[in-house]
């Protein structure tokens, strides 16, 4: 199960490096046999199971113990929660694509891909057309300072 | 006198790393001795043996019939030219199994207990041209016997097992064998780096082992073969330097050994795998196989009844070797979590997939020793040992 996880994070780092290209590569055949419902061949699992115990087991043993123990369950928490996490990023960056807010139309919660809300995300777009002045804060503009920036 | 593993520590640059290499029974580490003799060909005298009149050329061809020489002597041969140069034991092996002459319905008797080196080649026989293949319980010689029936041409036997680190009598096999007319073949791997080999009182016909294993470097190793028998084998790899003369419709056979040593040989390789048995003679067989004993002693006494031990209990009938598994944990993960603590070991079927699918054991984990392993180092193993056991319960 933990190949799930594996795979997009050794395609990231398989950018960069050839060892980690080569265990996406061996992730992604684990996750195609996974999800076919066969038994994964290259003990990918076992390897990154092993490895995180032995590093564990170092500082604390019945850390150690937990993981190695309920490494399955724990395997299928963190896919559960990055398959979550991913349908949530789809939404929200369809939502930002779609209504310049993460959260959906009339929104004015916070955005990752917008932090400093739904103003600045209008003055990015006034940036982008150049056809509205842009009024950013600064201490010598004092029209802006007057109520703070974003107030 | 017992030796000094401290001292010999020295000769082994890379173990001043903060590491307890246990892997011994796969590749054996190199004293500086071996790594200088390899860099002095590159540096002193890179050139072909017996090919080229340059001093080069020379030079190389002189240190090559050294290491040929030392070699020999090492296993007790008759002559130099009984040592066949090959890149490990598996080549040595295939080169009797190719030139032997075997017909269809000749039989091979293995033991049960074989490394693929020895088990693949024969079965391809069987599928190739229909040779018979039988099977005696490894180190029992009443079966031995028994199995040993007429129609049988080669006894083809491992001397140590690499998966429990035990040894069978081959003495004995080759006597019983040679009464019944029968050749042996030895793969000597996992015994030449511990334990003495006199080729000449085993009375076997072929033996096989590599350097890697007993501190040469990686792609070398030798069969040895009694002349007489070396001269009936037909031709391996065939090319450069096997042959005298040639026409464009027959050649001239070269003399023994070069006949079956086919095109440019390693020989920074060979170089250093003659270092390397000057080394291992300067430190005695029997020392190495004291020391290795003394540690696989620590390792038994502070894991007995913890751990499922393969090959038994009993230290002294495989000193280089302790296999094992523990209940709960796969043997790839012992591995696995033994690395994070900087021991290295080697987990899996050690290539004996027939011993551990028939005894339907799934793999084990192997901690191989050599001499300059201490008993430090097997008190650090135990200790980890007995954190991942607890692991699991």
């Amino acid at each position: 199960m933990i190949c799930i996880i594996a795979l997009p994070v050794f395609l990231i780092l398989g950018i960069f490096s050839l060892k980690y290209r080569m265990l996406a590569k061996e992730s992604f055949e684990c996750v195609f046999r996974t999800i076919t419902f066969r038994k994964c061949h290259s003990k990918l699992d076992q390897r990154i199971k092993s490895r995180v115990t032995g590093h564990i087991l170092k500082y604390h043993p019945g850390a150690a113990r937990f993981f190695f123990k309920n490494f399955g369950i724990l395997s299928w928490i963190f896919t559960v929660l990055m398959v979550v996490s991913f349908v949530y990023s789809a939404i929200g960056i369809y939502n930002y694509a779609a209504y310049g807010n993460c959260n959906g139309p009339g929104s004015t919660a916070f955005c990752i891909f917008n932090p400093a809300g739904n103003e600045a995300s209008g003055r990015i777009n006034a940036l982008a057309n150049c056809t509205e002045p842009i009024n950013t804060y600064s201490p010598l503009n004092k029209s802006a300072t007057e109520n703070g920036p974003e107030s | 006198m017992g030796l000094n593993p401290e001292k010999i520590r020295k000769d082994f640059e890379i173990l001043s790393k903060d590491i307890v290499y246990f892997d011994n029974a796969c590749m054996s580490l190199k004293p500086r001795q071996v790594v200088g003799k390899i860099n002095e060909y590159y540096r002193e005298y890179t050139g072909c043996a017996g090919r080229s009149e340059h001093r080069f050329s020379k030079g190389v061809e002189e240190e090559v019939h050294k290491s040929r020489n030392k070699i020999a002597k090492f296993f007790n041969a008759r002559k130099s030219s009984e040592i066949v140069f090959t890149r490990n034991t598996t080549e040595g092996i295939n080169l009797v199994a190719s030139s032997f002459g075997l017909k269809k319905n000749d039989a091979v008797l293995l033991s049960d207990k074989e490394h693929n080196s020895n088990l693949i080649p024969w079965l391809n026989l069987k599928k190739k041209i229909g040779i018979k293949i039988k099977f005696f319980k490894f180190g029992d010689i009443a079966d031995f016997e028994k199995k040993l029936s007429g129609g049988t041409r080669l006894v083809s036997a491992v001397h140590t097992s690499n998966l429990d680190g035990t040894s069978q009598d081959i003495r004995e096999i080759s006597k019983i064998a040679h009464k019944k007319g029968a050749k042996v073949l030895v793969d000597a791997a996992q015994s030449a780096p511990h334990k003495e080999i006199d080729v000449r009182k085993l009375d076997v016909d072929f033996l096989s082992c590599s350097g890697h294993k007993m501190l040469g470097p990686t792609g070398t190793g030798i069969l040895y073969g009694k002349f007489e028998e070396l001269s009936k084998l037909s031709q391996f790899i065939s090319g450069g330097e096997t042959v005298k003369d040639s026409n464009y419709d027959s050649f001239v056979i070269e003399d023994i050994p070069a006949r079956f040593e086919a095109g440019l040989l390693d020989y920074s390789g060979i170089i250093g795998f003659g270092e390397a048995v000057d080394y291992l003679k300067k430190i005695g067989m029997n020392s190495i196989q004291k020391q290795e004993l003394s540690v696989n002693r620590i390792l038994t006494e502070k894991l007995s009844g913890k751990v499922d031990i393969l090959g038994g209990k009993n230290p002294e009938s495989k000193p280089g070797i302790f296999s094992f598994n523990v209940k709960g944990i796969d043997a790839k993960e012992i591995a696995g979590i033994l690395n994070s603590a900087g021991i290295m070991i080697r987990a899996g079927f050690h290539c004996c997939h027939s011993w551990f699918n028939a005894h339907k054991i799934n793999g084990s984990a192997r901690a191989s020793l050599y001499f300059y392993n201490t008993g430090e180092e097997a008190e650090r193993f135990a200790e980890e040992m007995l954190k991942i056991i607890k692991l699991a319960k």
